[in-house]
């Protein structure tokens, strides 16, 4: 599937390297990728110590964390575009995204980063996805909130705005919550969101729109999450089924 | 294993909290172990009672939330970051309008951020004086707010800031005052038995 005059931006973070094997697994392929990263700098979401890939969550690609981001790039775009820096709101980034003029961004930055005006004004629609069902579950570490709350995880795709996690909601799911002992921060968060994130782009780009009725997210609604105290994500990670076992 | 959360000084150096590692069972014991040192080291006096603290001594000048909302929404205005809680305490106990709930989540916000609470505040939550962050009382004084709108509300993220805001107090407990350290006993226990309701909510047994 040829993603034409869409537009891959990709941090060196184990989320992107979740979209490239997804995107390869369902031959999703694009003119350009833009991949931005300072080589010698670990980035907010860059795993030092690998996650080994188990491949057992059902029906869901688990990402291997041992396959460099830009091997598979190389599989999924016939133009790399590199930029040497760790700031989405560099200039470089925002002159080249200006001068390609994409339909659609797919957004993976670095975690911890907010979008600035510039690329928000160029009107291009900026395709996110977010591990948390929104508007009910905005904010940062959402999967353990919504684990402690509702024992399953949501995943929402928007398109960003100037607020976070406020954009208009294209299409929303829930999956199960992960099983014992498997990594939550790299593995099932990335493999929910890529698996997510292939649904919205096959629907795209079959009708050459996003396919759920759009709705404006409320700017009162809730509380937004701020990233999760140790005490409980552990009591969230241990209130999973079988490690609920053990632990008694 | 070692709570490493509530170590150093975590008011100079402030924790992120970003992906933190999971340890399992032990990691909860360390945790309740940490807290435990704090309430071993410190005997809350018998005449010391919880109520009677700060937020009534003796001040006729306590703000309305509408007022406190307008100074934060005005430029050249500021006011001190214990009148704000002030009013807040006060305000919790008797209603629960939109005005409260917007003041909480800003200061929530603002606490998220900085990890630090500052002596006065103007526009927009910004504080007045970025340096001016050292009161350890206000820390105490935001802990409880926190604690008290989680008992109200039942809103994760007010035990999430509780979590936090006490590791900060318990890394710099040897400079508190003895009633600071009497309150603070006090938010460890009621941070616990929160903890652990929520927990056995959903079959966890700390």
């Amino acid at each position: 599937m040829n993603m034409n005059n869409v537009l891959f931006i990709a941090a060196n973070t184990a989320r992107s390297q979740a979209y490239a094997q997804a995107m390869a697994k369902a031959e999703i392929y694009f003119e350009n990728v833009l991949f931005f990263e300072i080589p010698t700098k670990n980035g907010l979401g860059k795993s030092n110590n690998i996650p080994k890939s188990k491949n057992v969550l059902e029906n869901l690609l688990v990402p291997d964390l041992s396959i460099p981001l830009s091997h598979t790039i190389e599989k999924i775009c016939n133009h790399i575009i590199m930029i040497q820096t760790d700031n989405i709101n560099d200039d470089q980034i925002y002159k080249k995204v200006q001068n390609i003029n994409p339909r659609l961004i797919i957004y993976s930055g670095y975690g911890g980063q907010i979008l600035k005006s510039d690329l928000l004004n160029l009107k291009i629609p900026i395709l996110h996805i977010h591990s948390g069902w929104l508007p009910e579950f905005r904010g940062s570490t959402t999967i353990y909130y919504s684990i402690l709350k509702m024992k399953k995880c949501g995943v929402t795709a928007f398109l960003m705005s100037k607020d976070i996690d406020m954009g208009i909601i294209v299409g929303r799911k829930y999956y199960p919550a992960p099983p014992p002992d498997f990594d939550i921060d790299y593995l099932y968060d990335n493999a929910i969101r890529a698996n997510f994130l292939i649904e919205v782009l096959k629907t795209w780009n079959k009708n050459n729109a996003f396919k759920s009725t759009l709705s404006q997210q409320s700017t009162t609604a809730q509380l937004p999450y701020y990233v999760m105290h140790p005490v409980l994500k552990h009591i969230a990670i241990l209130s999973l089924p079988e490690l609920k076992k053990h632990n008694k | 294993m070692m709570y490493k959360y509530a170590t150093g000084n975590c008011i100079e150096e402030i924790q992120t909290y970003f992906y933190t590692e999971y340890k399992g069972m032990p990691f909860l014991d360390a945790w309740k172990d940490s807290r435990k040192k704090i309430l071993n080291s410190h005997t809350i006096p018998k005449s010391f009672s919880q109520e009677s603290f700060h937020l009534l001594e003796n001040d006729s000048s306590i703000l309305s939330v509408n007022d406190i909302l307008d100074i934060l929404l005005s430029n050249d205005k500021y006011v001190n970051t214990k009148d704000i809680i002030k009013t807040l305490y006060l305000s919790m106990e008797t209603k629960k309008d939109q005005h409260i709930i917007i003041l909480l989540k800003n200061l929530l916000k603002r606490f998220e951020i900085t990890k630090r609470v500052h002596d006065v505040y103007g526009k927009n939550y910004k504080p007045k004086d970025i340096e001016l962050y050292k009161n350890l009382e206000l820390y105490i004084c935001l802990a409880e707010i926190f604690e008290k709108a989680y008992s109200i509300f039942n809103d994760l993220p007010y035990l999430n800031a509780l979590l936090k805001i006490i590791d900060s107090i318990s890394s710099v407990f040897a400079s508190l005052n003895n009633e600071e350290k009497s309150r603070l006993c006090f938010l460890v226990e009621n941070e616990y038995h929160h903890v652990n309701q929520l927990a056995n909510s959903i079959g966890v047994i700390l």
